[in-house]
């Protein structure tokens, strides 16, 4: 259900712009591209809606898909690790890194390319990955990482950084609109090099914590009696680490700092489907690539010629949705 | 399906701090071993050791002779150990059918999932918990009993030999204490699951575990059947506190009774001064008399608790074997006339309890129900206060006396002409004791008479 959803949603969000198209036409002209089927499909449109289509909207739809659903997996899982409901992707401080990386990039502007992303994408995505690196070997103890001490080094680290990015900032007066509207997340001017940069990212990540998801459902009993039914609670708190900030970081990279998608996808289809990771990490790539097409559409139809950051809309229309679960729901989150 | 278990030589650190150094234990193949020892003496720590979670410095600990931490994957031990940890989460957001199926992880596939196998071994470890009506419930929802059940089905779905508990019944009430020990016996007879299990509750731990392992100070302190460990000797040296040890009045088992510190320190403050019980080389004058109790029907056991704790060397007698007062009399240690159970006082056991009072500083004669059988004791009684021994009647009112005549008038008025020769009548055990710490100041040669 929730997969006919997305389809719905996408189909209506790459027909839905300043040149609407209708949902009919939008299916023909896909069809159209498509091996086998296209050859049975006459092409009677205008060569600029398929423009449109082809290079504008099917791409930055595909590409809230393909980030929707990484941030909602990613944040599942550090729930689930952090055995902590307020745990989010952005959770041990990829956002602050990937932050203070893009905000270098806009202000100093290096011409560098990055899987042919752009030089701001690159410097978050290295921001991210640095910055995960750091916290989990500040909360190393000897062998163990407690996840208590990765949650505070994750806020300290976090805290840090974003003080770092207020004083780029201040010294970059020109570029701060750039800057800010990087951080509130945004998915305009993104094409199909974005989209195939973060895929593989998605792809891997994914398969990584899905297939660890039953050692997830074992570990919100506690790590002791995650050990006690025969699973290396170290080694698969690194790997759920490793593949959920890779999902977090190419996802910001691609578009900045999306909140709120990450937390409350998790958290609204564990109130449908329950707690358990094997059903709740792929439904959740669902639901937070149908909560990111949505967010999208509005915010560049909504105030139309003029677009919102789409960190304002998944907040915007997220919120309250998960409020109201919450108040239906009497036995809570978890 | 019963684990041998064979520690030795085993080292237990956090890391710097040691908690535990050569400890050497077996625990055969279907036993019931209970681990006890005060707080922090590393009972928590040893079950850690062998459910893989904590590694020990050095030694060995083996499993059906195969070495736990060097021979054994984690998923091959977790099908051969199965723990019900002390505190399990209670906001776990799973029910309860799924928080039991997840004893089969170290069976399931990572690619299959559950096979129709693995959810029949759930059923059955729900039923054999009495947990399968609760199956769909929320386990967050459940209150400690059931819930403690639940986690003990999860373990068993673990198909374990080895099951280890870390006190888990440490949060519940009486009846379902009883209720998962219960449990854990059946499955240790039926199934011949061998069980090591963390006690706090030593009477508990003397009822159910064949052997006891008791821990203190870093080592083994003691081990052996509980009769043999749950001694006064071995619980006051490790504890450091004042017991009693008695008997079941069911199964015979050592049963531990508590001595507050402050109760018998504030008992004798209110009779007076007391020379220390356990400092055995006084002067003879200050020795804490010697007092002779007639008792009997459980009427006497509170009086003999109190002298016992107050410090005075205490005889009874004659006892019924297995009253009540006679129970208490062996719990403290104290020099009995015993006679066989249910049988009347004979001529010659009057005899000997006369010689007993006659040996005694004062006599105490507890609120005794009189019958056909006993009667003579109170000639006993008559004699020492004739020879000059002090005799104390606790309620020897004419009223309360009746109450408890059943020998025809005769005890009635024995006592009647006790008290006429200089019998003191007590009120109660309060002013019993109360007389007793005056005749301990008045005695000849006590200091400052």
């Amino acid at each position: 259900m929730l997969a006919a959803c997305l389809v719905g949603a996408a189909l209506a969000a790459v027909g839905a712009g300043s040149v609407p198209l209708p949902a009919g036409e939008v299916v023909r002209i896909l069809a159209h591209r498509l091996p086998w089927v296209g050859s049975g499909v006459v092409s009677d449109w205008p060569a600029s809606h398929e423009a449109i289509i082809l290079t504008l909207r099917l791409p930055r739809v595909l590409l809230a898909c393909v980030v929707g659903a990484s941030l909602a997996v990613a944040g599942g899982a550090f729930q689930g690790l952090f055995r902590n409901p307020m745990a989010d992707p952005y959770v041990i401080g990829v956002s602050s890194g990937a932050a203070l990386g893009a905000a270098v990039a806009i202000a100093m502007r290096p011409q560098v390319d990055f899987l042919g992303m752009g030089s701001v994408s690159a410097a978050a995505f290295l921001g991210a990955v640095v910055t995960v690196f750091v916290v989990y070997h500040i909360a190393r103890v000897g062998r163990h990482v407690p996840v208590d001490n990765l949650l505070l080094s994750g806020v300290a680290v976090g805290a840090f950084l974003s003080a770092l990015v207020s004083v780029v900032i201040v010294f970059s007066r020109k570029q701060l609109t750039e800057i800010v509207f990087w951080l509130m997340g945004s998915l305009a001017g993104r094409g199909w090099t974005h989209l195939s940069a973060v895929l593989p990212h998605l792809v891997i990540g994914s398969v990584v914590l899905v297939y660890h998801s039953r050692d997830l459902n074992a570990m919100l009993l506690g790590e002791e009696e995650a050990t006690h039914l025969g699973i290396p609670v170290e080694r698969v708190k690194r790997t759920i680490l490793a593949g959920a900030s890779l999902l977090t970081a190419a996802a910001v990279a691609a578009c900045g700092i999306v909140g709120f998608v990450g937390l409350i996808v998790p958290h609204i289809l564990r109130l449908i489907v329950g707690p358990d990771h094997r059903v709740l990490l792929p439904v959740s790539a669902l639901g937070g690539a149908l909560l990111m097409v949505l967010s999208d559409l509005a915010a560049r139809t909504v105030v139309s010629p003029g677009e919102l950051p789409v960190g304002v809309v998944t907040a915007v229309l997220g919120g309250p949705f998960f409020l109201y679960l919450l108040r239906q729901s009497r036995s809570g989150v978890w | 399906m019963a684990a041998r278990l064979e520690v030795s030589g085993v080292d237990l650190a956090y890391g710097e701090t040691p908690v535990l150094s050569g400890i050497d234990f077996k625990v055969e193949a279907g036993e019931f071993v209970g681990l006890i020892g005060p707080n922090a003496c590393g009972k928590s720590t040893l079950l850690k050791a062998v459910s893989r979670v904590l590694r020990p410095l050095s030694g060995r600990i083996l499993l059906n002779g195969r070495d736990l931490w060097r021979e054994l994957s984690l998923r091959e031990t977790s099908r051969l150990v199965a723990v019900v940890p002390q505190d399990f989460p209670a906001n776990f957001p799973f029910t309860v059918q799924e928080t039991v199926m997840m004893g089969r992880l170290p069976y399931v596939s990572r690619f299959r999932g559950e096979r129709p196998e693995d959810l029949a071994r759930t059923r059955r470890a729900m039923e054999a918990t009495r947990t399968a009506h609760l199956a769909h419930r929320p386990l967050a929802e459940l209150a400690g009993g059931d819930r403690q059940r639940v986690v003990v089905a999860k373990a068993l779905a673990q198909d374990p030999e080895l099951l280890l508990l870390d006190e888990p019944t440490s949060h519940l009430d009486i009846n379902h204490q009883v209720e998962i020990l219960d449990l854990l016996l059946r499955l240790n007879r039926t199934e011949g699951l061998t069980i090591v299990i963390v006690l706090h509750d030593l009477n508990l731990a003397s009822m159910y575990c064949r052997r006891l392992l008791l821990l203190a100070g870093g080592s083994l302190a003691a081990e052996g059947p509980p009769s043999e460990v749950l001694t006064v000797a071995n619980l006051e040296k490790v504890y450091g506190s004042r017991v009693l040890v008695g008997r079941h009045p069911v199964y015979g088992c050592p049963q531990v009774t508590l001595l507050s510190q402050l109760r018998a320190a504030g008992s004798a403050a209110e009779a007076g001064t007391l020379p220390d019980v356990r400092d055995e080389k006084e002067e003879a004058a200050d020795r804490p008399l010697l007092l002779h109790v007639v008792g009997g029907g459980g009427s006497s056991a509170g009086l003999l608790e109190s002298l016992a704790a107050a410090g005075y060397r205490v005889t009874a007698g004659p006892l019924n074997a297995g009253d009540s007062d006679w129970e208490m009399g062996r719990a403290l240690g104290v020099d009995m006339l015993t006679v066989p159970p249910f049988s009347p006082v004979d001529r010659k056991a009057v005899e000997r309890a006369a010689a007993m009072m006659r040996e005694a500083d004062a006599v105490l004669v507890g609120p005794v129900p009189y019958g056909r059988g006993n009667v003579g004791v109170l000639e006993a009684v008559a004699e020492a206060a004739e020879r000059g021994v002090p005799v104390g009647l606790v309620a020897a009112d004419e009223e309360a006396v009746a109450r408890r005549d059943f020998s025809g008038g005769r005890a009635a008025a024995l006592v009647r002409t006790l008290v006429r020769d200089g019998a003191v009548p007590l009120r109660d055990e309060g002013e019993a004791l109360a007389w007793v710490a005056n005749l301990q100041r008045r005695r000849p040669g006590a200091v400052g008479s």
